[in-house]
């Protein structure tokens, strides 16, 4: 007999119901079965808490005399965006504070608004007959503002890819730290007790579905931006009062050389109207798939490593090729299980009930990738070839010669086969001659950065930037150098494609 | 293994005092960081082997007018910032950071090579390393 959300309050009211975390759900289901489970369980309550980067709040700070329409402002130094009414504005969480960079950012900007310390605030204008103010430098808190209304335009994914790096170079990414050769994978998301994992067809979380967002009670205001059902990535816009949230479930977050970012903890429960919601709460760590992906690949597309479920993963190792690699949670089990309880006993003190969603979550959206009016070449067409080369066996004349001939900076050290050894740029043959070294090995840098025919000019740039270099050998499968590709050669296209 | 800061006094920064213990005692030790400066010299060891060959070693030294102090701790961790998110596990190359069962970070200083690189990992900088 199918329950409904009302007869479900109705009990709440009385005292009578019997809401479970989901991770007591899981025992009950496969002891009893769904269809017992079904009745008697009315709320299944999960959580996630984690890393959520599209997150943010809009305040309003009221207004000044004489007033301001604020054209930019900066809180603590961090940027916020003003393209609204006069004293509205939107601070996100990755926007990075102009004085301290990566450290300090929107992120804790709103840990330190919940903190209740004061937070400063400058502002600038171009000044109107009705908002003459030009300028305004002052203090806040949370308090003292009007209003602060946490919308997360992305939260709460079903699921994550998880990731590892098989480049010889640590990588900085959103995926936090990975180390070269991977020697660890990294992933996120609470897998059985996530939200969306209980509930993967959306058949109770909806628009307007009560939420425990940060320590309070929110909403879910909508798909959120990239939702995928179709490929079991969805994911929720969400939104509450700022003003009731708590430190202990939001807090400000740096992701090492990549940005800053906001940790936020959401919670919802799952109303148990059906033997086939029950089901659904009954999902294992054993029965959540994901992909490890290379993310030594900066394109859309990473190469799939393996598949793995999340209880591999949760298992601190997981085997790829043979050898045992570390895996590393983003997403905290400890707090996401607290919310999980926390939210039990809400129910359970008759502070939070069930909501019936306004409107369900589309089942069918699709995530596509940016319409690209113009591509980028790839390497192997921008690259110079035929390469000059030099073997391990030269001396320093003949290299210093080599550049002279061709008027080039640098030219790769190869062996018999065209195989890559090293590089020797017009800098190491001043040090070189400084040093008085004359043989090629002791003069070549080795562990040359190199790039791949396929590669996108985008990805060769970011290399050239990051290591403070002019140009990389092309290499192909097999190490033979087939080209080299220079600033010069990618500043050529890039001008071309600006006409 | 036990690690211990070893100070040096600028009279001996000279000497090469810790070779000279390694060959006198036989007790091997792994230097961990080594700072060495014009007035002031700092070495940081841990000792191969039991209370008696960590004895012996710092007997030693002792004698030979170096400070000798024991590390307790290398990483401290706030517990009020730490969120439990694991970004330290993953990046930590020895076993000094496990997770318990329910993933809640745990430091055991006694396995910790001062490496810092759960400290820049940490998303909330809840870890800090002991001053040296």
């Amino acid at each position: 007999m199918p329950k409904t959300i009302q007869e479900i309050n109705d009990k709440i009211r009385k005292g009578q119901a019997v809401i479970v975390t989901a991770k007591e759900m899981k025992d009950i289901v496969s002891e009893r079965g769904p269809e017992k489970a079904a009745k008697e369980v009315d709320v299944v309550t999960t959580g996630t808490f984690g890393a959520m980067c599209s997150s943010g709040a809009f305040l309003n700070f009221g207004h000044a005399d004489p007033p301001i329409k604020m054209q930019k402002v900066w809180l603590n130094d961090v940027e916020a965006y003003t393209g609204l009414a006069a004293v509205d504005a939107y601070i996100g969480a990755t926007e990075l504070s102009i004085s301290k960079g990566m450290e300090y950012g929107g992120g804790h900007v709103i840990e330190d608004l919940i903190a209740g310390k004061e937070v400063q605030v400058k502002a600038t204008a171009y000044g109107t007959d009705c908002y003459p103010t030009k300028y305004i430098e002052t203090a806040i808190t949370l308090e003292d503002i009007n209003q602060a209304i946490m919308f997360n335009p992305r939260n709460a994914y079903q699921r994550y890819n998880a990731a590892t790096n098989t480049t010889d170079r640590t990588l900085y990414t959103y995926m936090g730290t990975l180390l070269p050769n991977m020697k660890n994978i990294n992933y996120a998301g609470t897998g059985e007790i996530s939200p969306l994992n209980n509930d993967p067809t959306y058949k109770t979380i909806g628009v307007g579905t009560r939420i425990f967002l940060g320590g309070t009670q929110g909403y879910v205001a909508s798909e959120g931006t990239q939702h995928n059902p179709k490929s079991g990535f969805g994911n929720l816009a969400v939104t509450g009062n700022l003003k009731r949230m708590s430190l202990e479930y939001i807090r400000g977050a740096v992701i090492p050389k990549y940005g800053t970012s906001l940790f936020v903890g959401i919670g919802i429960p799952i109303p148990i109207l059906n033997e086939e919601i029950a089901k659904a709460t009954a999902v294992r760590n054993s029965g959540l798939k994901t992909g490890i992906f290379d993310y030594g690949v900066p394109r859309l597309q990473r190469p799939l490593i393996r598949e793995v479920t999340y209880e591999e993963l949760m298992s601190g190792e997981v085997e790829v090729k043979g050898v045992k690699v570390k895996t590393a949670p983003l997403s905290s089990q400890t707090i996401s299980v607290k919310i999980t309880k926390a939210l039990k006993k809400w129910i359970e003190a008759k502070e939070f009930y069930l909501t019936e969603p306004a409107d369900r979550l589309p089942q069918e959206s699709v995530f596509k990738p940016m319409k690209m009016k113009s591509k980028t070449p790839p390497v192997s067409e921008v690259m110079s070839r035929p390469v000059i080369t030099i073997g391990s066996k030269g001396n320093l004349a003949e290299v210093s010669n080599l550049l002279v001939e061709h008027s080039i900076d640098q030219v790769p050290v190869v062996d018999d086969e065209e195989r890559l050894l090293g590089i020797i740029t017009s800098w190491d043959i001043t040090k070189a001659t400084a040093e008085g070294k004359f043989d090629i090995e002791s003069i070549m840098t080795t562990n040359v950065i190199h790039s791949k025919p396929n590669e996108s000019l985008e990805e060769v740039s970011r290399k050239l930037e990051k290591y403070s270099i002019n140009a990389t050998p092309v290499i192909d499968e097999q190490g033979k150098v087939v080209g080299i590709i220079t600033l010069t050669d990618i500043n050529k296209v890039y001008r071309r494609m600006q006409r | 293994m036990k690690k211990y800061i070893l100070r040096y006094p600028e009279n001996i920064i000279a000497k090469p005092i810790l070779a000279d213990a390694i060959i006198k005692t036989g007790v091997m030790v792994n230097i961990i960081i080594a700072n060495v400066e014009y007035s002031k010299a700092v070495i940081i060891i841990s000792i191969v082997g039991g209370p008696a060959e960590e004895q012996r070693i710092i007997g030693y030294l002792k004698a030979q007018g170096v400070e000798v102090e024991r590390i307790d701790a290398n990483v401290i961790k706030d517990d009020g910032k730490c969120v439990d998110c694991g970004a330290c596990f993953g990046v930590c190359p020895t076993k000094a950071i496990t997770l318990t069962k329910e993933r809640s970070m745990v430091l055991d200083n006694n396995e910790c090579i001062r490496c810092g690189a759960c400290i820049t990992a940490c998303p909330t900088r809840a870890l800090r390393m002991q001053e040296a």
